[in-house]
């Protein structure tokens, strides 16, 4: 018997149409606490702008617990790559608008660690230039975690493009690059690197207004910033659960 | 066979004729100048008498250079061979149709018919019997006449063939004659053809082949499963098909029902309308669920007036042995719990993972159309009705299933299967801990309850938030589950520097029946990890959601993540119920013995730190899966390998299940059992038509003539070739000329010349 998705039923058609006027934190939720909860954590790092975009991880969080089944917790976290406490968040993000000092060797072994046992790091560029500022940094770090694995460009069939929302490119405030490079390990990509400062897409103030224009696509582009947010979260949660056979026919046939 | 002498006169001198003419024209020219020295002597009788001993003596001397010699051969005579083989096999005890006359008789009448035909034959020529099925055997005319014993176990026509190319390697066969049903029952390679490999075999022998066989109105009446194809051993939940040839002889228009048991019970059926048709080929399939070795049966009705009722039914063992482990792994919302869980059983190559995640539900607004999402329908009636029973493991974590259970999805249904599945079908059951789980989830009062192995609370959703420790229990301490190193004192250390864990579901306590391995550190320690047999399957249920810090945290804290992994291993094997699990293992050398051979038992046990388990007490019965019959019961001490090995031999043919119960102090600690047979290949009642075309073809080749039996006189109907052959066995030379009185012949005559013409006055 084929079965339609739940959401497509009339009671639940009825019940997405009531949330859409309720605020989020009006749904019951049981979670047996904040630490069974995803978490948005931003890695800090000394001497460098580690923090260029304030207010875009709780929004971030607030998109992902509206649009999603994934309970988060609304605050950022922050945690260095030195504090033991990083293993305690498999999802670390990492953002900056200039060079940065190259990480000391126990934070660089730590990060390997992090990463090949089940960590995913989101890294982000403010300013989007190749071989200049964060990048020029991040490119020298990646150089010293994984000597062997440079980063890569990640296709589009890649799960990261389809693992919530279908999509074909990548975006941010700006569009530097339309794709997303990363570097994986396995069967899973470890790090996920964005060229199009999507921190800046995500960012609003604690008035409710975007702090950054997005361009050249405005509203649009943004919304596809967010989407790409969630898909990358959804990627780490989820692995490559959206490659399963069973998904595949309905994912080709929705992007013909 | 006679002898006989036979003479020839010989000479061994002045070899070479250039030597011999020149000696005859010497002696020529020796007369012919005694003749001008005496011819004129008078008178004339004188002068004959003379020449005359001229001439004989120089004959004699040219005699004497000849060395002549009597050649005396002693010569035997011999016969032609010509050689009977008549075929014994099984096959030749078949009754022909309605006639009640079995081959073998036919082939006894024919000798008796045509007794004077054998006598001339035997006259003529050296006739060999042979007796064959396997290898020929020799017999004489009185032993066939007698009768002759059809027994033989298989029909082995190119061994025969081989066999009379060896034996009469350096004699002329002038014929063969052989008696048979034509069938060939020895299995050979795809590429060989039998009919063409014994028609080889024939012309090479450079005999003819005077064929004979049962006529067409001697054909059996009978239903035979003549092959089943199949695979000896097959997956478990995967279907396994037989492929039946049936043939149908002496019958039309039947209706057969064809059965496939296991053990007495009947797995599948189907029915075949014969019509007119003397072969049919059906597949007979089903699917399996436990793992082992099992009895399969495929057997046909006996029908009225059957010549033989022992190939309607055909036994045999099939190993059930387990494939990928499929587990299906439905979870209530993505977490790390879930996404370390997943890559563990993900990265396992044994594993076969279908996942099925909510990741929106009907509160969330993905401000997307549905062709902008991902998402798929979640195809709960076919997961939960169709295939369920093809996997071997469902884990609920943190599924919540009220929000699919509609009026539309009875999602409740469900979980009744579920239920079916673990108690019925022997599957496994896992539920892993969460704010959508166990109470949370609306599990109270469900049938997943009922399989779980701790009650759950009604109405009140409790969980355990602070952050604390697994406490192993006593029972955590020797179960597989929570064994992650064999030294007990070093895993009840490794579970003490596990990383805390971050709560867990409140479940009111462990049902009696479960065992509950490890509890967590906090008010009243819950059930944090408790197990249970629930029917022919296994539950556990795990109450936290966050296992996956034992992962991650272990490697930010200078560990490694083995724990974890070993953890899940010793889990799904657990909940699975892999054999490595059992700690009684019995195993017999082989599947399939003859009767009277020795049959090897060895019975392994561990104990639950998998090491040997020194003297135990072991319960053995061997009994016959048919009949129910024990053919052997013994006891046993496993010693300090752990095993304990007997043999014993049975000489009765069937299918035989060897049972082993093990005690401690009078406890039971494990039982295990295992299949073997005990067997002879009745490869001869397979297929009991009479193959003609081979003995056809062989008559054929080898330029004989094939014949229907009964043949009331054969005589003239065929000749054999029967050129006479001599064989010369001693021979001796008499010397004419080597003796005494020879010498003195010639001495005398040569004297007598002298004295004559010494007497007549002649120089």
């Amino acid at each position: 018997m084929k079965l339609n998705h739940f959401f497509l039923s009339v009671p639940f058609a009825f019940i997405v149409s009531i949330t859409t006027i309720l605020p989020a934190s009006t749904t019951p939720v049981f979670a047996m606490g904040d630490a069974s909860k995803f978490a948005f954590v931003q890695l800090e790092y000394s001497d460098g702008n580690w923090n260029p975009r304030p207010n875009t991880g709780n929004r971030l969080m607030w998109e992902l617990i509206k649009r999603t089944s994934v309970e988060a917790v609304i605050e950022t976290k922050t945690v260095r790559l030195d504090d033991k406490e990083l293993f305690e968040y498999p999802f670390v993000y990492l953002s900056g608008d200039r060079e940065f000092p190259p990480l000391n060797d126990v934070e660089i072994s730590n990060l390997k660690l992090y990463l090949e046992f089940g960590g995913t790091l989101l890294v982000d560029d403010c300013i989007g230039k190749d071989n200049f500022g964060f990048d020029k940094s991040i490119q020298r770090e990646i150089k010293r975690l994984f000597p062997n694995n440079p980063l890569e460009q990640l296709p589009l069939e890649h799960t990261i493009f389809k693992s919530f929302y279908l999509l074909d490119r990548a975006c941010g405030r700006i569009m530097e690059k339309t794709f997303l490079e990363g570097i994986t390990l396995g069967n899973r990509t470890v790090v996920v690197y964005s060229h199009n400062d999507l921190g800046g897409a995500w960012a609003k103030d604690p008035l409710g207004t975007w702090e950054y224009e997005v361009l050249p696509g405005g509203e649009r582009q943004r919304e596809m910033a967010f989407r790409l947010g969630i898909n990358i979260i959804m990627y780490a949660l989820t692995g490559d659960y959206k490659q399963d056979q069973v998904h595949l026919p309905f994912i080709m046939k929705r992007r013909m | 066979m006679e002898n006989l002498t036979q003479w020839n006169l010989t000479f061994a001198g002045l070899e070479g004729i250039g030597l011999r003419i020149l000696v005859f024209i010497i002696a020529i020219t020796i007369l012919f100048f005694s003749w001008s020295g005496i011819r004129t002597i008078q008178p004339v009788s004188r002068r004959i008498i003379l020449f005359s001993l001229r001439m004989t003596g120089i004959l004699l001397i040219v005699f004497l250079l000849f060395q002549p010699q009597i050649e005396q051969k002693e010569v035997l005579k011999l016969k032609n061979k010509v050689v009977c083989l008549l075929d014994t096999s099984k096959s030749m005890s078949l009754k022909g149709g309605d006639t009640n006359i079995v081959r073998s008789r036919l082939v006894e009448n024919f000798f008796t018919d045509n007794d004077s035909f054998f006598k001339e034959l035997q006259s003529n020529f050296d006739v060999d019997f042979f007796t064959f099925s396997g290898t020929p055997a020799e017999t004489s005319y009185k032993d066939i006449k007698t009768g002759i014993t059809p027994d033989g176990e298989d029909t082995d026509f190119v061994q025969t063939l081989k066999y009379l190319q060896q034996r009469y390697k350096d004699t002329n066969v002038k014929a063969v004659l052989l008696f048979s049903d034509g069938k060939d029952t020895i299995a050979r390679p795809d590429n060989v053809n039998t009919s063409d490999h014994v028609s080889t075999l024939a012309r090479e022998l450079a005999a003819p082949f005077f064929t004979f066989a049962p006529a067409e109105n001697m054909e059996v009446r009978d239903i035979a499963i003549s092959s089943i194809s199949y695979n000896t051993f097959t997956f478990a939940r995967n279907p396994w098909k037989a492929d039946v040839t049936i043939k149908v002889m002496g019958y039309n228009n039947l209706k057969l029902p064809v059965t496939l048991k296991e053990g007495n019970d009947i797995i599948s059926t189907k029915v075949v309308n014969t019509g007119n048709e003397r072969e049919h080929n059906i597949a007979l399939s089903f699917t399996p669920y436990k793992i082992g070795t099992f009895l399969y049966t495929v057997s046909l009705p006996v029908q009225p007036n059957e010549a033989i009722t022992e190939n309607n039914q055909v036994s045999f063992l099939v190993k059930v042995v387990r494939d990928k482990i499929r587990i299906m792994h439905v979870c209530g919302r993505p977490s790390w719990d879930e996404r370390f869980l997943r890559q563990t059983l993900k990265n396992d190559p044994n594993i076969d993972l279908v996942s099925f995640f909510i990741l929106r539900t009907p509160n969330d607004f993905s401000n997307a159309s549905n062709d902008e999402l991902s998402l798929i329908p979640f195809p709960v009636d076919e997961l939960f009705t169709q295939v369920l029973n093809s996997f071997d493991l469902v884990i609920f974590q943190n599924f919540d299933y009220r929000p699919y259970d509609s009026s539309i999805y009875r999602f409740s249904y469900y979980l009744n299967n579920i239920e079916t599945f673990v108690k019925e079908q022997g599957g496994s059951f896992l539920m892993i801990g969460g704010d959508l789980s166990f109470t949370q989830g609306g599990y109270d009062g469900t049938a997943i309850e009922e399989i779980l192995p701790v009650h759950l609370t009604s109405g009140t959703d409790r969980t355990e938030t602070s952050r604390s420790h697994a406490l192993l229990t006593e029972n955590g301490q020797l179960h597989p589950v929570t064994t992650l190193d064999i030294n007990r004192e070093r895993n009840i250390s490794i579970w003490e520097n596990l990383p805390d864990l971050d709560g867990c579901n409140i479940t009111t306590q462990p049902k009696t029946d479960a065992v509950v391995l490890a509890t967590y550190s906090a008010q009243g320690t819950p059930p944090l990890i408790a197990v249970r047999d629930a029917g022919l399957g296994r539950c556990m249920a795990i109450t936290t959601d966050s296992l996956w810090r034992w992962n991650l945290l272990s490697v930010g804290r200078g560990g490694s993540n083995r724990h974890y992994m070993k953890f899940w291993q010793n889990s799904i094997k657990w909940l699975i119920k892999d054999p490595m699990f059992n700690p009684v293992h019995i195993t017999v050398s082989k599947e399939t013995y003859l009767p009277k051979e020795e049959v090897q038992v060895n019975i392994k046990v561990l104990g639950k730190n998998y090491q040997p388990w020194e003297g135990v007490q072991l319960e053995i019965d061997v009994t016959n899966e048919f009949t129910g019959k024990n053919i052997l019961a013994n006891r046993g001490i496993t010693e300090s390998d752990g095993q304990y090995k007997f043999s014993f031999k049975h000489e009765d043919e069937g299918f035989y299940i060897i049972k082993t119960i093990a005690r401690i102090d009078s406890e039971m600690i494990g039982q295990d059992h295992t299949i073997f047979s005990i067997m002879k290949t009745d490869k001869e009642f397979k297929d009991t038509s009479i193959q003609r075309e081979l003995l056809m073809k062989l008559a054929e080749v080898s330029g004989g003539k094939y014949f229907n039996l009964p043949q009331k006189d054969i005589r003239g109907k065929f000749s054999i070739e029967n050129p006479p052959i001599t064989k010369l066995v001693g021979k001796k030379f008499i010397s004419l000329w080597d003796n005494g009185y020879f010498f003195m012949f010639i001495v005398s005559i040569i004297s007598l010349d002298w004295w004559i013409r010494k007497r007549c006055g002649l120089s």
